[in-house]
């Protein structure tokens, strides 16, 4: 698998040449003034470069959090001549550059572009229709045809709708394929923003990177939170994304510890209602819901100047998608001893593949974007305390 | 649109840092307080805008200034600027008054941060707030929205009423209509008149009419005029003004802080004779910022040229529209519209009187200087010969001008025959020609603004309850 350069193959894009100069333009502005310094981490990145390269440009979007503090504290924001606008040109270059290097690079590979480029804002319609064909395959597969009218599923066990080796199989192949595109995006890139693949294997400024990214520290916006609009900061979505995030990982570790109990414990599901596999998806599957609605609901009040509409579509997109994620996972535990469980366990998983499947198309690429992205910071801001004699950089 | 029948407490002129201070401290003892921004909404907050610091006396190091800075050296470093305060009791009690205003700046939503990377030097004696002056603003505007003070914006103050010795209300144009608005005290706290070219011409000549002004188009004096048509006192120079150099292709008003160039310690500066003119290296850049603007103002068509070459790109901050970059001098020159044998021949000049010795040292006086050259590069001085050259041609960018109105310590406002208006009080730039006569000392204009905001708007409200 030879590299590409995503950073390169941006630029020749129609439209993208303006895009980076309009970036450009504002961030030497930026650069100039210097007084966001203090809210995050782009700001002193910008000031680490007298020049902007357009792998600069991808990597600053990339590490900004989008908690939008520059622009309401900015006096060169629109109505100014000078309109600057970091938090949409940023969000731009991001959603660009999500497409050249997850869909463009990564998947190109794979030679599915055409298949693999939906409108974003219609991911949660195609984790549906995935969902209700899982419905059709699954069903058919253990049942007949016929079960599916008839709606006769034996409940209680998921393995009574699919077999184990199925459910495993179908999500270890999705999650493999997912994995071989991440890491091929991962790898583009990191050299074409960084020049080459020296410090991606950086293990002390991953660490530092993961401490940033489990804490969501740039949320905090300096020290009032995120904006929504003017003058309305808080620490909602800080809040709101942290239960997204835990709320996923606790399904994820939900599944996985099912998969320990059925192969290892040697106990077949169902399980009771005190079990690891319950209380982890219970509380994730609650948790992901709640905070996938409740940022549905913070974007929908959101200043749209603020931000990039087609980003704002992405995003809307994911957060349905996770917001059904947990839903359809709660119904399969709610309705495990009804007669219609096997339809909503074959939704479910419907659903979980194709989010498997498309998170590589989805916002969920925001995750290895910004945490290269806090890699690559945490990188330059040890070098650059090496440099002044101060030892290792700090967190 | 905001309620402005009835008689309000106190009302006041202005919606940068002194009018908002003003307006918490007045609101602190007294129930009705309304504040007048000329501004609309979105470019509300005067100069303070392009704030991003406040000089004030502290005792030690904390997490956001590196070591103390005492009552004494801040009255010494007032001292040093321009020929020393105008009014020593006035500017006195702002030094003094000064080392409370960080608590009370906190006390009323302000957020700090770590002094900003390039600005190392103000650190100890400086403080920085989070995000910079907007931010700052948006702080207050909150904070007056939940003390419960009135804001009317799109607010031009035409006219005053008087009787006496006292203000009894004003006239003023909102949103478009023109209305009285009764109050029992009024604090002034609109601006210089800097936005006032034809103003600023009246001392400068024509040369005023290529001045770029940093901050916005409403600060053109209004409110000062009217006083003195009241009999107001005069206090301050006509010409006094804090001004630094700006790219020559600034915008005319509100172009800001990004806008000025830090290179000149780096670089030569000639005028457009293409002759050097003033010591680049006098002293450390913050301590010599400040008289650029006029250097440049005394100039010629009001412009002069920074050139430098390649080494010392990295020892200043980019400038925000980029310099003329050309493989010679003569083609920087060219570009930007100079005699290029001229130039070249400054340069030879400049290069050849460079000391042997000189070892450059950006971090402190290095003493890399010339010999012989009138003036003479007294520090930093390197030859200007690694190509590619740059160079970038400057104008005065006026901050904000000190000629304002007189006032007693009590913020209020003196006539001309000594005597004080009974309820006109003053706060900030408006008043800032009692503190400073010429020169100009980084982060102090907030200083000024939120002592004498302090004063102003307490005084006001003592006026009213008593």
């Amino acid at each position: 698998m030879s590299l590409t350069d995503g950073v390169a193959r941006l630029r020749a894009e129609t439209g993208v040449a303006e895009l980076f100069a309009e970036a450009e333009r504002q961030l030497n502005i930026c650069n100039s003034c210097r007084f966001c310094e203090g809210y995050c981490a782009v700001y002193p990145a910008l000031e680490r470069r007298n020049v902007l390269t357009d792998g600069d440009v991808v990597y600053l979007a990339n590490l900004c959090h989008d908690c939008r503090a520059c622009l309401y504290a900015c006096m060169y924001a629109p109505p100014h001549e000078f309109g600057v606008n970091p938090p949409a040109i940023l969000a731009e270059v991001r959603r660009m550059s999500y497409e050249s290097f997850t869909t463009k690079g990564a998947l190109g590979r794979f030679r599915r572009t055409s298949l693999m480029t939906p409108r974003r804002r219609h991911l949660v319609l195609i984790d549906l229709l995935l969902g209700f064909f899982g419905v059709v395959v699954a069903v058919a597969l253990t049942h007949g045809f016929g079960a599916l009218v008839r709606a006769q599923i034996p409940t209680g066990s998921p393995y009574a709708v699919l077999t184990y080796r199925t459910i495993v199989g179908v999500s270890t192949g999705a999650a493999l394929i997912t994995l071989v595109v991440l890491i091929s995006a991962t790898l583009d890139y990191w050299h074409s923003t960084t020049g080459s693949l020296t410090g991606l294997f950086d293990l002390g400024a991953w660490a530092r990177a993961l401490r940033d990214g489990a804490t969501l520290s740039y949320l905090r916006g300096g020290a009032e939170g995120c904006y929504v609009r003017e003058n309305h900061a808080s620490s909602e979505r800080r809040a709101l994304h942290l239960l997204v995030s835990y709320g996923f990982f606790a399904c994820l570790l939900s599944t996985i510890s099912a998969a320990v109990e059925e192969d290892i414990v040697g106990r077949a599901p169902p399980y009771p209602l005190l079990s690891v596999p319950v209380i982890l998806g219970l509380v994730g599957g609650i948790g992901l819901v709640l905070g996938s609605l409740g940022l549905l609901r913070l974007k929908s009040t959101q200043d749209i100047i603020a931000t990039d509409g087609p980003m704002t579509a992405m995003d809307r997109g994911f957060l349905l998608s996770l917001a059904l994620l947990g839903a359809t996972g709660l119904l399969t535990l709610v309705t495990r001893d009804r007669s219609f469980y096997g339809l909503i366990l074959a939704v479910h998983l419907g659903v979980v593949w194709s989010a498997i499947l498309l998170a590589p198309l989805s916002k969920f690429v925001h995750l290895v974007y910004r945490l290269l992205a806090l890699v690559q910071d945490h990188r330059e801001r040890a070098e650059e305390a090496l440099a002044l004699g101060h030892g290792a950089g700090r967190g | 649109m905001v309620d402005l029948e009835g008689q309000f407490d106190v009302v006041v002129i202005g919606g940068g840092n002194a009018a908002l201070v003003a307006a918490m401290s007045a609101r602190h003892q007294t129930s009705r307080v309304l504040l007048l921004e000329r501004a609309p909404h979105e470019v509300r907050g005067g100069n303070t805008r392009h704030t991003r610091n406040v000089r004030c006396v502290h005792a030690g190091a904390d997490a956001y200034n590196t070591g103390s800075y005492l009552y004494e050296e801040l009255w010494d470093d007032l001292c040093h600027v321009g020929t020393g305060p105008s009014n020593e009791e006035l500017a006195a009690l702002t030094v003094r008054e000064s080392e409370s205003v960080p608590q009370w700046m906190s006390d009323h939503g302000v957020n700090w941060q770590p002094p900003l990377s390039g600005t190392l030097h103000l650190g100890r004696t400086n403080r920085f707030f989070l995000g910079g002056g907007k931010a700052l603003i948006n702080t207050y505007y909150r904070t007056l929205a939940t003390m419960g003070i009135t804001v009317s914006y799109d607010s031009c103050v035409e006219e005053f009423v008087v009787e006496g010795d006292r203000i009894t209300g004003v006239i003023a144009v909102v949103a478009g209509v023109r209305r009285l608005i009764r109050a029992k005290a009024v604090v002034c706290a609109a601006g210089g008149f800097e936005a006032n070219i034809e103003w600023l011409a009246r001392y400068w000549g024509d040369a005023a009419y290529n001045y770029l002004i940093r901050g916005p188009i409403y600060n053109d004096g209004t409110i000062l005029a009217q006083l003195y048509s009241q009999g107001a006192a005069r206090a301050g120079e006509e010409r006094g003004f804090h001004a630094v150099a700006i790219d020559a292709r600034s915008p005319k008003f509100d172009g800001g802080i990004a806008t000025r160039l830090d290179s000149i310690p780096f670089a030569i500066v000639v005028n457009r004779r293409g002759e050097r003119f003033y010591d680049e290296g006098e002293d450390l850049w913050p301590k010599r910022y400040a008289i650029w603007g006029r250097n440049i103002a005394l100039q010629e068509d009001q412009i002069a040229y920074s050139i430098w070459d390649h080494k010392v790109i990295r020892q200043f901050l980019p400038p925000m529209y980029g310099p003329v970059v050309a493989p010679t001098i003569e083609g920087v020159a060219d570009a930007l519209g100079l005699d290029s044998t001229k130039i070249a021949e400054t340069v030879a000049g400049y290069n050849a009187a460079i000391s042997p010795s000189a070892k450059f040292d950006p971090t402190c006086l290095d003493g890399a200087r010339t010999h012989g050259l009138s003036p003479d590069k007294t520090n930093w001085a390197q030859p200007i010969d690694t190509p590619p050259f740059y160079g970038i041609a400057m104008r005065p960018g006026i901050t904000f001008t000190y000629m304002g109105v007189r006032v007693d310590s009590a913020a209020r406002v003196l006539r001309e025959d000594g005597s004080a208006f009974a309820n006109v009080f003053a706060a900030g730039e408006i008043m800032s020609g009692n503190v400073l006569s010429s020169g100009y000392l980084a982060g102090f204009g907030l200083t000024i603004g939120s002592v004498w905001g302090r004063i102003a708007g307490r005084g006001a409200a003592e006026y009213v309850t008593h």
